[in-house]
């Protein structure tokens, strides 16, 4: 028994999804669904008295009340999180079937990447806007932004997995999947550094 | 012995021994193969943290050196302002100072000033308590157009034209902030708030759309939030101690300063 499980983890021909990727799944999506919910929430009290400060309003730059109330706030004509929270729902049921022992359809797979594709191109966009257009960052934003990445990643490979029929695209997804958590980190890494150079006056003036 | 056929009993014996020899060497071998496999996923973990962590100290590191690098030089204060970034109104020789750290772009600041504007223009107007303002301009990254640092600048532009109208600027900057985010106030709005503030309008528009005063608002910004104990704006002290940015803690703080 334990032979066979040692030898199907060993031989990683395929990228495997077990109750332990689909738990850390149903994680991340909880944390983009609370964030999306609260900045929902927040920004609905905020219409109703102009003058309430949202949860996550620390100083100037770690602030979300300003940056909830510039129009890239709502690019589609509704505030931005209300797509999160339909998003990130849809996810954690995703990734509940799979903590509940499913094999995800092909279909759902395929449709959770390029939903989360598109969420990423989205989230990296108000990354930009944030940076370099507002100049605020708000925190419940960047949980957002730290869950999208990984999310989007882990059902992007797994797709291209699944679908890919040249065994040379999924030798490159295999070895990108061994390296996942490498380059998510990276990928934190390149946003971490952004935001220091950013608001480097800001940081240096408060250590 | 004498009812069981030859053979019997001398196999079994043999039999059981080498399945116990057989499978300890099995179970060696798993233990070592599984040894082996522990150490190889080890080692991958290793490797994958290692990159992860180099890159990351050697990316911060860059920054932080480029970002070091380009910091202001000295530059010379301009005239009416001290050589560490002061303005000071009201009676020179008073024998209480009230120093106030403020942004143009800072929301906190404003409300400070609505709130404690009638008292410091006590100060300034008697003979007890002196006020120095120490403006920084450290909040651009608040705005799409730098406008932090373009206001400190305007408000320099009005104290070079005539240092007599710098609370007028000061305080209309504070009444006329733009929301945060966003585009700031445009040069020639700034130019209009310095005219209403009493400046004489051909000096300050070119001294406003050149931004002339822009190196030393980079430095002294940078030399004032650089210093001890500096924590945001506003930063509020009474005779060099820090006070909180409330008019009854300014009040109380200037009393004991009097009564001491």
């Amino acid at each position: 028994m334990s032979d066979t499980t040692a030898v199907e983890e060993e031989s990683g021909d395929t990228v495997r999804w077990g109750r332990g990727t689909g738990i850390l799944l149903a994680v991340l999506s909880f944390l983009g669904l609370a964030a999306a919910f609260t900045l929902s929430v927040d920004k609905i009290k905020l219409l109703e008295d102009p003058s309430f400060q949202p949860s996550c309003n620390f100083n100037p730059v770690l602030s979300c009340g300003s940056v909830m109330a510039t129009d890239q706030a709502a690019v589609f004509g509704f505030p931005n999180p209300f797509l999160g929270v339909i998003g990130f729902s849809v996810m954690l049921t995703v990734a509940a079937l799979l903590v509940a022992g499913s094999r995800l359809p092909k279909a759902i797979t395929v449709g959770a990447a390029i939903g989360s594709i598109l969420g990423t191109v989205f989230v990296h966009w108000l990354i930009f806007q944030s940076l370099y257009r507002i100049g605020a960052l708000c925190p419940w934003c960047m949980v957002v932004w730290a869950v999208t990445i990984p999310l989007t990643w882990w059902f992007t490979l797994k797709a291209v997995d699944e679908v890919a029929s040249v065994s040379g695209v999924r030798r490159v997804v295999r070895v990108l999947w061994e390296w996942r958590f490498t380059v998510v980190g990276l990928w934190y890494v390149g946003v971490a550094v952004l935001i220091l150079a950013r608001f480097w006056d800001f940081w240096s003036s408060n250590a | 012995m004498s009812g069981k056929r030859p053979g019997d009993k001398p196999k079994k014996p043999v039999d059981a021994a080498k399945v116990a020899a057989k499978r300890e060497r099995r179970e060696q071998a798993k233990a070592i193969r599984e040894a082996e496999q522990r150490r190889q996923r080890r080692n991958k973990i290793l490797l994958q943290v290692g990159v992860l962590a180099l890159v990351a100290v050697i990316a911060v590191a860059v920054t932080i050196f480029i970002k070091k690098a380009n910091e202001p030089d000295y530059v010379a204060a301009p005239d009416g302002f001290s050589d560490d970034g002061g303005i000071t109104v009201g009676n020179p020789d008073a024998p209480v100072t009230l120093t106030l750290v403020e942004d143009f772009a800072c929301p906190h600041c404003a409300a400070l000033h609505t709130a404690a504007k009638d008292l410091i223009d006590g100060y300034a107007e008697g003979q007890d308590v002196k006020v120095e303002f120490r403006p920084v301009g450290f909040l651009d990254s608040m705005s799409s157009d730098d406008y932090s640092s373009r206001a400190l600048n305007a408000a320099v532009c009005v104290v070079k034209d005539d240092p007599k109208n710098w609370l007028a600027m000061h305080d209309t900057l504070f009444e006329n902030q733009p929301a945060e985010g966003g585009a700031g106030l445009s040069d020639s709005e700034l130019t209009e708030l310095a005219v209403a503030s009493g400046a004489d309008e051909s000096t300050v528009s070119t001294c406003i759309d050149d931004n002339e005063f822009e190196d030393w608002v980079d430095y002294t910004s940078h030399e004032i939030t650089n210093e001890k104990g500096f924590g945001g704006t506003p930063r509020v002290k009474v005779n060099g101690k820090d006070v909180e940015g409330t008019p009854d803690a300014i009040e109380a703080a200037v009393k004991d300063a009097q009564e001491s």
